[in-house]
């Protein structure tokens, strides 16, 4: 028993001793000659954002601003990544291969951050997934400046990416961006346009998750392109006074709210990935419940692919640039091209894969 | 007396009765249109049936170890099932997206059972003090896997679990009810038939002085009341309260007395599980179910504790 208890302790020490001992095995950024200068920009959170610029070290907690950072070419300038980073078909090895300091939006562990010495951190600013306010002291206190985005908007895309191009001294890539994004916005305008009053479409899009249906709500980025491409929009929901982007809801709920829908979108996400949505679009299309929507009845129910891979481009990020075509072909085929040449544009011209 | 039987007979009547008729969807039983009568076929259906499920097999479940371990405040999930269907979901939704969640869930929770049960088996015994310890280990061993596994799981399929650990019937089919029913059915019957049994374990040691082999009988009811409760969660998810409060209450209003208990405790778990279904569906959203059995239950059983106090010798 005493035996025991000294091995126990003696276990005990080691394991505090071998952590003590271990390295931080991190990549570090590579160092650019230029020299930095001071400015102040203004955050999606509104806030006031000193830092140097070109950035050196940035560490960034957003899979869609890791997405921003790749297309402006600045991957050499980011120490620190989250987690999910790593199933995100559209970032290089190189930047997959960066300290993981947390799972998205979180910093797991401050020291390792520290260690990075960090010299911008980048996140999301939704105060419902985790503590803004905790997070934004704590980097003040290790003098971290911080700049918040915020994926609430089609139209904040180029301007996140216009912002992060300023601070990691990207300006060009970030202008050639703005105006593909804008250009491709001002197509699909033009051509839901002609769409006639009588033909614009009535959709919802369900994401099914663990055997539940959660409805993306009209505040949605992939709602609002379904508005953009010249559609309506059904679900809207408002819980005092806070609108989230996605509302759970059973399949009565569903059939008695959206039984006049034209079109059914059908999300695949990292846990109900397109064989598993395609079973559940099988499903509904064979019972007779769900026939009570006439989108359902008429057969008009489509998958989209929302995940990380290459050609899920419905998320906020640049991939939107095809997102908004993806949606347009699959409610308008008669007026919106086949986004297939669009994606492997757009893919190719700024993530340089094929 | 008859006015009890005829009240436990009514209840669940009428619950199921709304089960039928309640929901989203105005279904008027004088006047339904085709999709009403579709709505109520293809969906309100398998809810119900799956609440019927649900009441009978926790109910049941916790007033059978309450009766073998003579405490009131055992259930199910004191064993550590729901740790280990808990994880068993966290493994089907991060490793074996193919396998679906039911069957993995049904594994690890017999899984968690069989190994407290093994670890409380002392010299050939089973005491509850150590059933309750032993429960306590496997529940504290699982929570840390599936802590593990969260740490793993990106946030959509994070958040996901958990809701679906808070238990819901709104993702019952006809399918899922034709695994989980009939052998709700079968092991009520079952009990049903080892009534007097069950009302001499529930004398505790004094039953060994009768001849019946209290260890061997001790195991057979823990795992009766485990693949009851199994059969059920793996696919509804974890629903709290309903295994104590259930048997509880009904041991409170017609005493221990096996041959009355069972048919009280399936007639108040048939009324509270489906009467829950009910008022979530009146609620926006997809709230599940499990949250309201506890919301509900939780100041209802300190009622009857206050009342009571708590007796049910």
């Amino acid at each position: 028993m005493r035996k025991a208890g000294i091995l126990l302790v003696a276990v005990l020490l080691l394991s505090v001793f071998a952590a003590g001992c271990v390295s931080n095995s991190g990549s570090n950024g590579e160092k650019t000659s230029i020299t930095p200068k001071e400015i102040t920009v203004k955050d999606f959170a509104g806030r006031s954002v000193t830092v140097k610029v070109p950035v050196q070290r940035a560490v960034i907690l957003s899979t869609s601003a890791l997405e921003i950072v790749q297309l402006l070419g600045a991957e050499d300038q980011v120490v620190g990544i989250p987690v999910e980073a790593k199933a995100d078909a559209l970032l290089s090895e190189k930047l997959k291969n960066k300290t993981v300091v947390g799972k998205r939006l979180k910093i797991e562990d401050w020291e390792k951050v520290l260690a990075l010495k960090p010299d911008l951190m980048v996140n999301l600013y939704l105060k419902k997934f985790y503590d803004v306010d905790e997070f934004l002291n704590k980097s003040a206190s290790y003098g971290i400046p911080v700049i918040m985005l915020r994926e609430d908007k089609l139209d904040d895309i180029p301007k996140a990416v216009e912002l992060l191009g300023k601070v990691f001294g990207k300006e060009e890539k970030a202008s050639e961006f703005e105006k593909y994004f804008n250009d491709q916005v001002s197509e699909v305008k033009k051509i839901a346009k002609k769409i006639p009053a009588n033909e614009r479409k009535k959709v919802v899009i369900i994401q099914p998750i663990m055997g539940k249906y959660y409805v993306v709500n009209g505040n949605d980025v992939i709602a609002q392109a379904v508005r953009l491409v010249g559609a309506e929009y059904m679900a809207n929901f408002t819980f005092n006074g806070y609108s989230p982007v996605r509302v759970p809801l059973d399949k009565e709920k569903l059939i008695t709210q959206f039984k006049d829908a034209d079109v059914v979108m059908l999300l695949t996400s990292t846990v109900t990935p397109y064989d598993k949505v395609e079973a559940i679009k099988n499903e509904m299309l064979n019972d007779e419940a769900w026939k009570g929507i006439k989108a359902v009845s008429e057969g008009n129910v489509y998958i989209l692919k929302a995940e990380l891979d290459k050609d899920s481009f419905l998320r906020w990020s640049p991939r939107m640039a095809v997102g908004i075509w993806v949606i347009g072909r699959t409610i308008y085929p008669d007026y919106y091209p086949d986004w297939k040449e669009k994606a492997d544009d757009f893919i190719r011209r700024f993530y340089g894969l094929s | 007396m008859r006015k009890g039987v005829i009240l436990l007979l009514v209840f669940p009547l009428v619950a199921v009765f709304l089960g039928i008729f309640v929901g989203s969807y105005p279904t008027n039983p004088f006047n339904l249109d085709q999709l009403g009568k579709r709505v109520i076929w293809n969906i309100r259906l398998p809810r119900t049936l799956m609440g019927i499920s649900a009441g009978m097999a926790l109910g049941l479940g916790g007033m059978v170890l309450q009766a073998v371990f003579r405490n009131p405040l055992v259930d199910t999930y004191i064993l550590g099932v729901s740790s280990g269907v808990a994880l068993g979901a966290a493994l089907a939704v991060s490793f074996l997206p193919m396998a679906g969640i039911a069957p993995v869930a049904l594994v690890f929770g017999l899984l968690a059972v069989f190994t407290a049960y093994s670890l409380a088996r002392v010299n050939g015994r089973v005491s509850t003090v150590s059933l309750v310890l032993a429960g306590i280990i496997v529940t504290s061993l699982f929570s840390a896997l599936l802590a593990l596994l969260e740490l793993l799981l990106p946030s959509e399929s994070l958040s996901a679990l958990v809701v679906w650990l808070m238990g819901s019937l709104s993702n019952a089919t006809w399918e899922k009810v034709a695994y989980s029913l009939p052998g709700v059915v079968i092991l009520t019957i079952f009990l049903y038939l080892l009534r007097f049994r069950l009302n001499v374990m529930s004398l505790g040691d004094e039953a060994e002085l009768l001849g019946v082999n209290v260890p061997l009988w001790r195991g057979i009811f823990v795992f009766l009341s485990a693949l009851l409760t199994v059969l059920v969660i793996s696919f509804t998810g974890i629903i709290g309260w309903v295994g104590l409060i259930v048997p509880h209450t009904a041991r409170m209003l017609v005493g221990p007395e096996h041959s009355k208990l069972i048919p009280a405790t399936i007639s108040m778990g048939i009324t509270v599980m489906v009467l829950a279904d009910v008022i979530v569906r009146l609620l926006p959203g997809d709230i599940p179910v499990g949250i309201i059995t506890t919301v509900v239950g939780v100041p209802f059983f300190a009622y009857l504790l206050r009342k009571t106090g708590g007796g049910w010798e």
